[in-house]
C-alpha cells in the first residue's frame, strides 16, 4: 500500500458472557475477577466423571432481537446478533444509519451453530438421516453467524464473513475488519466471535484429557486444563475519520494484527510460529515490544499451551515481559468468542485503567515465570495491549490495541 | 490479484484436463450422487499419514500439491478454504460415539481432529508446510467468491505472497442432511493459486481498464457481496452484478461470459441475462457438476478459465455470481487472459 492506510478505531462493543452481558457488566466482572462455574445443562452429561462449565445464564434473545423471528436463530446466532445490537447501541448508531454505507461483518467461530449441529447428529443416530428436520438444517448453517447480523439490522451492502478458525477466530475477524477499512472496502465493520457450549466440543476436549474438572487455572502448577464456556463479543470498528466526524466515543484503536499457521501439529502449539506471529502483529502495528503494557494471553490453562505461550512471549519480550493475564480463568474457554472477548477486555483495561486478573491462581508454575496478576485486578495506566489467539490446526492470530489519544 | 493457476478433482475425474474438457464439451454426468472417480487417497498421497484423513482433506491435500512450486516460500504461502459446516460427517461420528456408548468420551482422536471446522486447512498446511495465513471460511454457497475478497485483502496488505484458495466437499451420509432435489450431490475440490497483481492503482474505481498484469491466467478485478434483506434473490444478483461492473467501470457489453452458481431456480440466470444480454451464459455449476456447496465458487472459476482457454482471443471479461439461497449474493469480475492452460 502506498497511501497511508486509514486508522481504525473501536466505537462500540457488545458482550454476551458468563460474567456479564453488555460491556458495563462485563467490565465489572473483569474488575471483580468473577468466575461462574456450575454443572453443564446444555446436554446430558451422564457418563462423564465431571462436566462443569461456565454457561451464559439470564440471556433473553427477545430482549435484544427485534426484526428476526427468534426461533429462526440458533443459540450462537442469537448471541452474535444480540452482541451486535449492543455494539451499535454503545456506538450510538442504528441499523438505519449504516444502511447506505458499505460495511463488513466478520464473525469467528469454532463450532458454528453447534447445538443445532449436535441435534442433527442426534436425530441421525436415533432415526436415520431422512428423519432430520429441514428447518434445523437450515438454521444450522455456519454462514448464518455473520449473515444473521445483517438480516437483523437490515444491512444489505455488507460482506458477511464467518471465520471457522476455531479458538483464534475472533482475532481473524477483527483483523479482516481492520484490513477491510484500511483498504477502503468498508466504512465500518462489525467483527468478533461467538460459540455455544455443545456435547461434541466438550466430549472431544474431555477425550483429549484437557478438560478441567472444576476451574481453569492458567499458569498454575496444578492446572488441569480448559473449562467449557460460551458467549459472544462483537466490536464496531470504523475509520478514525468516520468516528471523529460523528463525534463518537473511541474505546481503543486497532493498531494492527498478525496471522500465521504452525503447519506443525493439529493439537499442539508451536513456539517459533507463535513468536513469528507476535513479531508480525507488532510490525503491522508499528509497535516495539517495550511499548506494550499488557498481554492478554491465549492462556487456556493447559500445560502445553501455557508453557509454549510463555516461552514464545519471552523470546519476543525478553525475560521481563509486561504482565500476562488469562481471561479464560474467569470466562472459561469461549472458543471462537475468546479472542473477541479478549479484545473487548483489552479496550476496557485501557479505558478503565486496570489489569483484569488471572483468577483461581494458587501455585505459580515455575515454567511460567511471568506476572499473571494473580486473583485481584490492579489499577494500571495502559497504552498498548497485545491480545493473543491460538487454535487447533495451528491457526494463530494476534491483535494489538492501543489507547486513542486526540492529537494535540 | 492474479489467478496464476487452478486445479480441480471433480466427478469428471481426478485431473485438471478431465474437468476442463468436460466443462467445455458439456459432457453429462450420470444421475445420483457423484463421487470423484478413481480417487484413492493412498494412491495420490501414499500410505503414510492418510489412514485417518477424511476424504475431503485428502482431496484438498492432493489438489494443493499441484499448485505449489519449489520456489514458494512456505512462510509466505497461505491457504484459504471454504466450508459448509466443517466435516458434518466427522461431527456426526463424534456424536455417534458419544451417544451410543456408556462411556461418552470414547472417541477416536483422529475423528476429533477431522470434526474441527478448520481441520482440512490445518492438515493441508501441515502436509505441505504452509505457514502463511491459514483460514477457513463458512459462507454457504457463496463462500468461494467471498474468499476471493478476503484473499485480495491478505495480498494487498502484504500478509502473504501467494495464497491457495478453494474448497473440498466429500460425499457422506451427513451431507445429505441438505435435502435439495434440484441436482445430485457431488464431491470434489477446486483450488486457485492467487498472487498480487503488482502495484495497486491509486483509485480503486480506476482499476478496471488498466493494462493486464504481465502474468497469470486472469485478474480478479473486484468482488462485491450483498446480503438479501427482502428475500428477493434475483434482485440481489442483479444488484450485486451491476455494482461489481460499475466498480470496475466495466460496460456490460464488454462481458464475454457469465456463469452462475445455479443454486436458485432460474432467478440467477435470468438476472445474468438481464445484466449482460450479449454475453455467453455458461451452464451453472449445479447443472454441470451437481451440488458442490462450498466448492461452488472455485469450480465456477475453474469452469470460466477452462472455457477461456479453449477458444477465442485473450483479454476478455467474465462475470461470476454465487448465491446462497438463504440470502447472500456475491459477484466477481475477472479479466481472463485466454492463454491455453490445459493441454
Amino acid at each position: 500500500m502506498t497511501a497511508r492506510p486509514e486508522r481504525v478505531v473501536v466505537t462500540g462493543r457488545g458482550v454476551v458472557s458468563s460474567i456479564g452481558i453488555g460491556a458495563a457488566e462485563f467490565a465489572e466482572g473483569l474488575r471483580a475477577g468473577r468466575n461462574e462455574v456450575a454443572p453443564i445443562t446444555a446436554f446430558d452429561t451422564t457418563g462423564f466423571a465431571y462436566a462443569n462449565g461456565s454457561e451464559v445464564t439470564g440471556f433473553d434473545p427477545a430482549g435484544w432481537i427485534t426484526r428476526t423471528p427468534v426461533e429462526t436463530l440458533g443459540r450462537a446466532s442469537a448471541f452474535a446478533v444480540a452482541a451486535a445490537h449492543m455494539a451499535l447501541t454503545e456506538a450510538g448508531l442504528s441499523g438505519e444509519q449504516l444502511r447506505d454505507r458499505p460495511g463488513h461483518i466478520a464473525v469467528g467461530t469454532a463450532d458454528g451453530e453447534s447445538q443445532d449441529i449436535d441435534a442433527l447428529a442426534a436425530e441421525t443416530v436415533a432415526r436415520g438421516v431422512d428423519a432430520v428436520d429441514p428447518a434445523l438444517v437450515e438454521r444450522a448453517g455456519t454462514h448464518r453467524l455473520s449473515a444473521s447480523i445483517a438480516w437483523e439490522l437490515g444491512l444489505e451492502d455488507v460482506a458477511p464473513m464467518t471465520f471457522a478458525t476455531a479458538c483464534s477466530a475472533g482475532n481473524y475477524a477483527i483483523g479482516d475488519g481492520l484490513d477491510a477499512i484500511r483498504l477502503g472496502d468498508a466504512d465500518y465493520a462489525l467483527v468478533g466471535g461467538v460459540d455455544a457450549i455443545c456435547r461434541r466440543s466438550f466430549a472431544s476436549f474431555y477425550r483429549l484429557g484437557i478438560m478441567s474438572p472444576d476451574r481453569c487455572r492458567p499458569f498454575d502448577a496444578d492446572r488441569q486444563g480448559i473449562l467449557s464456556s460460551e458467549g459472544a463479543g462483537i466490536l464496531l470498528l470504523e475509520s478514525l475519520t468516520s468516528a471523529r466526524a460523528r463525534g463518537a466515543t473511541i474505546y481503543a484503536e486497532v493498531l494492527g494484527y498478525g496471522l500465521n499457521c504452525d503447519a506443525h501439529h493439529s493439537f499442539a502449539p508451536e513456539e517459533k510460529s507463535i513468536q513469528a506471529c507476535m513479531e508480525m502483529a507488532l510490525r503491522d502495528a508499528g509497535v516495539r515490544p517495550d511499548e506494550v503494557d499488557l498481554i492478554s494471553a491465549h492462556g487456556t490453562g493447559t500445560k502445553s499451551n501455557d508453557e509454549t505461550e510463555v516461552r514464545a512471549i519471552k523470546s519476543v519480550y525478553g525475560d521481563r515481559p509486561p504482565p500476562v493475564v488469562s481471561l479464560k480463568s474467569m470466562l472459561g474457554h469461549t472458543m471462537g468468542a475468546s479472542s473477541a472477548l479478549g479484545a473487548i477486555a483489552s479496550s476496557i483495561a485501557i479505558t478503565e485503567g486496570f489489569i483484569p486478573p488471572t483468577v483461581n491462581h494458587r501455585t505459580p508454575d515455575p515454567e511460567c515465570d511471568i506476572n499473571c496478576v494473580p486473583n485481584q485486578s490492579v489499577p494500571a495506566d495502559l497504552r498498548i495491549v497485545q491480545n493473543n489467539g491460538f487454535a487447533f490446526g495451528g491457526n494463530n492470530a494476534i491483535v494489538l490495541l492501543g489507547r486513542y489519544e486526540e492529537p494535540q | 490479484m492474479i489467478i496464476t493457476a487452478w486445479s480441480a478433482m471433480s466427478p469428471h475425474g481426478t485431473s485438471d484436463t478431465d474437468f476442463a474438457q468436460s466443462a467445455v464439451s458439456g459432457r453429462p454426468l450420470p444421475d445420483g450422487p457423484r463421487p470423484v472417480p478413481d480417487f484413492e487417497p493412498r494412491e495420490f498421497l501414499g500410505r503414510q499419514g492418510t489412514r485417518a484423513m477424511s476424504r475431503a482433506t485428502a482431496l484438498a491435500v492432493a489438489t494443493a500439491a499441484r499448485l505449489l512450486t519449489e520456489d514458494d516460500d512456505p512462510a509466505r504461502t497461505g491457504l484459504v478454504l471454504g466450508t459448509t459446516n466443517g466435516s458434518a460427517q466427522s461431527i456426526l461420528d463424534v456424536n455417534r460415539a458419544s451417544r451410543l456408548r456408556d462411556k461418552p468420551f470414547l472417541i477416536q482422536p483422529s475423528t476429533i481432529q477431522n470434526a474441527a471446522m478448520n481441520s482440512i486447512a490445518g492438515q493441508t498446511a501441515i502436509w505441505h508446510g504452509l505457514r502463511g495465513p491459514n483460514a477457513t471460511l463458512a459462507g454457504g454457497r457463496t463462500t468461494g467468491l467471498s474468499a476471493l475478497g478476503y484473499c485480495r485483502r491478505l495480498l494487498l496488505t502484504g500478509r502473504a505472497d501467494t495464497i491457495l484458495a478453494g474448497a473440498a466437499e466429500e460425499l457422506t451420509e451427513a451431507r445429505s442432511w441438505v435435502r435439495d432435489d434440484t441436482a445430485p450431490l457431488a464431491e470434489g475440490c477446486a483450488m486457485l493459486r492467487l498472487e498480487p497483481s503488482g502495484p495497486e492503482p491509486s483509485s480503486p474505481g480506476a482499476s478496471g481498464l488498466e493494462p493486464s498484469a504481465s502474468h497469470g491466467l486472469a485478474e480478479v478485478l473486484a468482488v462485491t457481496s450483498l446480503v438479501v434483506t427482502d428475500g428477493d434473490l434475483g434482485a440481489a444478483v442483479l444488484k450485486a452484478a451491476n455494482r461489481v461492473l460499475t466498480r470496475t467501470s466495466t460496460s456490460p457489453d464488454r462481458v464475454w461470459a457469465a456463469i452462475g452458481s445455479g443454486t436458485t431456480d432460474d432467478a440467477e440466470s435470468k438476472a445474468l441475462a438481464m445484466v449482460c444480454p450479449d454475453a455467453t451464459l455458461l451452464p451453472p455449476i449445479t447443472e454441470s457438476l451437481g451440488h458442490v456447496h462450498s466448492a461452488s465458487g472455485p469450480f465456477q472459476l475453474a469452469a470460466v478459465l477452462s472455457h477461456a482457454a479453449a477458444s477465442g482471443p485473450a483479454d476478455r471479461l467474465a462475470l461470476l455470481t454465487s448465491v446462497e439461497p438463504q440470502g447472500i449474493a456475491v459477484a466477481a469480475v475477472l479479466r481472463v487472459k485466454g492463454e491455453t492452460i490445459v493441454t
